[in-house]
């Protein structure tokens, strides 16, 4: 029997595992890459995904409150949206229950006590780019303030009178004589933006448009 | 023997790229599918945020339809409400169909309220995203607390349902790690209805798990308020010159009786500061240039160029137009034959009189015995002329369609409240004018609404008229004065209903 050994490829074999290691090193560096690159994407997909999501949320809840409202202020400047609403539920009961109107012989409806009406005050809170909006409402059962977005971003928040898109000093809306609707729009600063642009940003514009049902 | 044996380093080889390949090909998998599955869950989640959105939608249908309800109830549209609506039916505990429009009004009546619910074949189909299937469920009452001046307002909740597609689960709606139902913004019915857990509904009582299918679930509350004609010190429906000479208007709140004790008018209460007696609003259907008079409130034309000037205390608005209805003949009438007697008495408020008369001079209007408060409607084809008198506690309405006459001294409202004493200017034929004249004589406070928008108004002499004044044209001397009195607006004829409150359950 004659066994065939291998020791006269030694050479080639170092030649070969240098060549296997350097090509392995450039494929598993790409993969890292890759894979980092791809995890970016997919955490830079995933917040961009919560951002929107968020904003949505907000909207939602600030239609909702509008849409009810008796009157409100913006302050733009502050980032804040404040609302006066009316004090529908009961909240003293268990369960708490809606209220029965009152009505003054002048035709004004009045859900609880006219001078204990809640607000809710929108606003956004925290340092760029954790930053968060919340809904805090004042009502007659106290204080409560919850926070509307999952995420963390760098969020603008204008509300404007839709007959007068381009103004961005405070007014207050819903009384009389003044304007029976508002837009509320938001942006934020993608946060994994190739490129820092400002024009990322007016990109996440989302923006909604209530009337007040409640306008005098 | 010579034997080779050959070792096969090449196989070895194949099976780790087998290995690494699988390894590869599970890895991608795992990423794949983790992208799948997040991508599920958002999409779920946006799903159902649209699904929300869309039942309030529905839920406006739904206090629409109430509301066209009510508003048929005046019977000028022709159209029979409350149709196929639902009542309690205590003797059987079930909710049975009203037989008819007087038998649901009777329900109201009684503070009980009636229901609608929208049929299968009439569901409101979504073609968008996030539901397929729209449907409402409506409730109107009218408890007594929703009387007001004798008129009726109506409360109408209309609950919105939408189908929901996808899994009985809702993703990413807890920003603030909330777990419970009442902190969540969108609440969605995935297993119960949660409006019925919360309160019971018409068939369950409140504690009851009613299973459902997926759905997104939101409640409005709308009060329907009943269109007056007396909202305004002044409307004045001439459409060329200056059809109003009004030296003076304020206005008083008969039911603030601390500012106006007895509920009578006083100017010392008038503070601008505060608003009180600063609410009369002038409508001018013309397109006026300037207000000479004092007015303590707004001043509204409809296109016209006035400005605010220091005789005005509220604001100019100059593109008002309101809609003002014609007036006309009570549907209770019947023909006159004979001129009204010198005293009537009034019914009670529950069993009003009615009577139809070809002219009136000289009439006083009495209690009906052994009663504190009466009514009494007057409908007269002719003039009226001489001499009114209203007793305390009476309330009288006269609808006339001729000219109407007399001095304001002989205007004897003995309430001193102007919805005590309401007159209606019946609208003249095409072509036709008709007048109102209040002459001179010692006349002091008149308090009487008039709603005669066909009708040229003219006084002489120097009377203090507190009511309303709805009227064509309108000319009198430099020292008249009105003033309208705000508990009027809730007074007089229906014609109409509108929103007055809008709110939604977000429980």
């Amino acid at each position: 029997m004659k066994l065939h050994t291998f020791r006269r490829r030694a050479g080639l074999t170092l030649v070969e595992t240098m060549i296997a290691a350097a090509v392995g090193s450039a494929i598993t560096g790409a993969m890292v890459l890759g894979s980092m690159s791809f995890q970016t994407l997919s955490n830079g997909a995933n917040e961009y995904y919560r951002a929107t999501s968020d904003q949505m949320r907000v909207l939602d809840s600030i239609a909702q409150d509008t849409r009810r409202a008796t009157s409100g202020s913006v302050s733009n400047g502050g980032q804040t949206l404040t609302l006066s609403l009316p004090d529908y539920i009961d909240y003293s009961q268990t369960p708490p229950t809606p209220r029965s109107p009152s009505i003054s012989s002048t035709g004004a409806i009045t859900y609880g006590s006219a001078g204990n009406q809640p607000t809710v005050t929108y606003s956004v809170t925290g340092n760029v780019p954790n930053q968060v909006i919340t809904r805090t409402q004042v009502s007659s059962s106290g204080t409560a303030t919850s926070t509307l977005t999952w995420n963390t971003s760098d969020y603008q928040f204008l509300c404007f009178d839709p007959a007068n898109p381009s103004g961005t000093a405070p007014f207050s809306f819903g009384g009389a004589n003044q304007p029976s609707s508002i837009t509320v729009q938001i942006t934020f600063q993608p946060k994994f933006s190739r490129i820092n642009l400002s024009a990322s940003r007016a990109g996440t514009r989302a923006a909604v448009t209530m009337y007040l049902r409640n306008h005098q | 023997m010579k034997t080779q044996l050959a070792i096969p380093i090449a196989k070895g080889n194949g099976g780790s790229s087998l290995i690494i390949a699988l390894l590869t090909l599970s890895t991608l998998s795992l990423v794949g599918a983790t992208v799948l599955m997040n991508l599920n869950s958002r999409y779920n989640y946006t799903q159902k945020a649209v699904g929300w959105e869309a039942a309030l939608s529905a839920a406006e249908a739904g206090a629409d339809y109430g509301f066209a309800n009510c508003r048929w109830t005046i019977g000028t549209g022709g159209t029979s409400p409350w149709n196929n609506w639902k009542k309690f039916d205590s003797t059987t505990s079930t909710w049975i169909t009203v037989t008819n429009s007087s038998d649901a009004n009777n329900q109201l009546v009684a503070g009980n309220k009636i229901i609608y619910d929208l049929p299968s074949g009439s569901h409101l189909v979504s073609g968008g995203q996030g539901t397929a299937d729209l449907w409402y469920h409506v409730e109107v009452d009218s408890p007594g607390s929703l009387i007001v001046s004798g008129n009726r307002w109506y409360r109408i909740r209309a609950t919105g349902y939408a189908a929901l597609t996808g899994q009985a689960r809702a993703n990413n709606d807890s920003p603030d790690g909330a777990r419970t139902h009442n902190d969540m913004l969108r609440k969605f019915d995935l297993r119960i209805d949660h409006f019925i857990k919360r309160y019971g509904d018409y068939a369950h009582a409140a504690g009851t798990s009613v299973p459902v299918t997926p759905q997104a679930t939101r409640r409005i509350e709308v009060i329907a308020q009943p269109t007056t004609p007396f909202g305004k010190a002044f409307v004045v429906m001439g459409t060329t010159g200056n059809p109003l000479e009004a030296p003076l208007v304020d206005s008083y709140d008969s039911t603030d009786t601390l500012n106006y004790p007895g509920g009578l008018y006083n100017s010392g209460s008038r503070n601008p500061h505060t608003g009180t007696g600063t609410n009369a609003t002038v409508y001018v259907n013309a397109p006026i240039s300037s207000y000479s008079g004092t007015l303590y409130g707004n001043l509204e034309t409809n296109g016209g160029s006035a400005t605010k000037t220091n005789n005005i205390s509220g604001t100019v608005t100059n593109t008002a137009s309101i809609n003002v209805p014609p007036v006309t003949a009570p549907s209770w009438k019947v023909t006159a034959s004979s001129p009204a007697p010198s005293v009537i008495t009034a019914g009670t408020t529950s069993s009003p009189s009615y009577g139809s008369y070809t002219s009136i001079n000289d009439l006083t209007v009495v209690l009906p015995v052994g009663q504190t408060q009466g009514v009494a409607n007057i409908y007269v084809t002719g003039n009226v002329q001489g001499g009114i008198t209203v007793s305390p506690g009476v309330t009288l309405k006269i609808w006339f369609e001729g000219d109407f006459s007399m001095k304001a001294r002989d205007i004897q409202n003995l309430n001193y409240n102007s919805s005590n004493l309401q007159f209606y200017g019946i609208d003249p034929p095409a072509g036709q004018s008709r007048s109102f004249d209040i002459g001179s004589g010692n006349p002091g406070f008149r308090y009487f609404s008039l709603d005669a928008p066909a009708y040229d108004f003219s006084v002489n002499g120097n009377p203090d008229f507190c009511g309303s004044f709805i009227v064509k044209n309108l000319s009198g001397n430099g020292n008249t004065t009105w003033h309208y009195d705000e508990a009027l607006a809730t007074v007089g004829l229906v014609t109409a209903y509108q929103r007055a409150m809008w709110v939604e359950d977000e429980r």
